[in-house]
């Protein structure tokens, strides 16, 4: 365990539902992973659903 | 991209590209008034309002009144305002390509045809208006029309039209203005109707864009905070302005129940109001192409949802497919 923080220093579970899909979308001139929580298509279009850091639903385009 | 298209289709009383358009006007018949084959609704003037047709109890009984399809007006006009199909505050478009179609009664010679008034009126034909074309006298109103532009007659009447006459015009040119208005030129004349086709396709620079199909009348014109924040556009989509973030607030303040939709063209983030992915268009997803859509409230009400669809859908049937509904 940490002593600062007490959070475990190995990697606990992960935060999302076992099964969630993650994916790499590009925000600016990073690659960012987030954890998908469906999918749309719209047109030739495909985004993938996730909240964002400002907590808006948000559908990014997909990079597949 | 540095600049955006805009299409604007107006139809009063018929449809774009099918025959058998137009409107009795033998007052002898018994469908006198009835228009046929439209969308929207065809203009008749009539100002008596006491004789036949018109029933004196309820002042209103033309067919096509009654089924919705014509307006009337009770008093003439030379220049009748149809309406504005865009309005940019501090901005300007292009006007590219202007396509018009008109049918009207026979005895009006020119009458019923449509112009339309920017910062120069375009475009009419044989008087005024007619110094943007390259000859100022051309046929009109009869088969085959000479078409200026391309230097070339339609021998072929596409339009079967029972009764009345057709009045088609088609102009390419640069022409920049702030606005751009929709006018049938009446002759001041009475007991008359028409009804029209018209395409405008216009360029404005790439900015962000509110998506919310507006009356221009009720809803925008006075709301000085609308003006400030953005442009209006009868297709409800290319309605440029210069801050996303105000057009946000703005609309916030002024429509907190409807649905709206605002375009950052720097982010190519679509931001959704009372909307969720699914109520949005196919093709608004291929116009805009934004890298991300963000809910900024999901809609309390789907019928606000879709009734803003609907609308959007219903200004730009000129652009297929459209969204179907999950």
């Amino acid at each position: 365990m940490s002593g600062k923080t007490g959070k475990p220093d190995s990697p606990g579970p992960p935060s999302t539902p076992p099964g969630k899909k993650k994916v790499k979308i590009r925000k600016g001139k990073k690659w960012v992973e987030v954890d998908v929580d469906g999918e749309v298509r719209k047109g030739r279009f495909k985004y993938v659903k996730f909240v964002d850091d400002d907590g808006l639903d948000t559908y990014w385009i997909s990079p597949e | 991209m540095p600049f955006n298209i805009g299409i604007a289709d107006v139809m009063h009383g018929m449809r774009p590209f099918e025959t058998n358009a137009y409107c009795q006007n033998d007052t002898a018949a018994s469908d006198y008034g009835k228009c046929y084959n439209t969308v929207g609704k065809a203009v008749f003037v009539q100002t008596d309002t006491t004789t036949w047709p018109i029933d004196p109890t309820t002042g209103d009984s033309f067919p096509c009144a009654k089924d919705g399809t014509c307006t009337r007006y009770t008093t003439t006009a030379w220049n009748r305002n149809l309406g504005t199909l865009f309005s940019f505050t501090g901005k300007q478009a292009i006007v590219q390509y202007i396509y018009t179609r008109s049918h009207s009664v026979l005895s009006m010679s020119a009458a019923g045809r449509i112009i339309l008034l920017g910062c120069h009126p375009i475009p009419s034909t044989g008087d005024a208006y007619s110094f943007l074309f390259p000859a100022q006298v051309y046929e009109q109103a009869t088969w085959p029309i000479y078409d200026p532009v391309y230097n070339w007659k339609a021998h072929l009447n596409p339009y079967t039209i029972s009764i009345g006459r057709v009045f088609y015009l088609r102009w390419q040119g640069t022409i920049f203005t702030p606005f751009l208005n929709l006018v049938a030129y009446e002759d001041n004349r009475n007991n008359i109707w028409y009804a029209s086709y018209v395409r405008v396709v216009y360029a404005y620079e790439s900015s962000p864009i509110a998506v919310i199909p507006l009356d221009y009348d009720r809803d925008y014109v006075q709301y000085q905070e609308l003006r400030s924040a953005f442009g209006f556009s009868i297709n409800g989509v290319d309605q440029p302005g210069w801050n996303a973030d105000d057009i946000v607030r703005v609309l916030k303040e002024l429509f907190p129940d409807r649905a709206w939709a605002v375009f950052d063209d720097r982010q190519y983030v679509l931001y959704l109001y009372n909307l969720t992915p699914d109520y949005v268009p196919d093709w608004l997803i291929e116009k805009l192409s934004p890298t991300a859509m963000k809910v900024l409230q999901p809609p309390a009400d789907a019928a606000v949802a879709k009734a803003w669809l609907d609308l959007l859908n219903e200004r730009n049937a000129q652009i297929p497919p459209q969204a179907e509904l999950p």
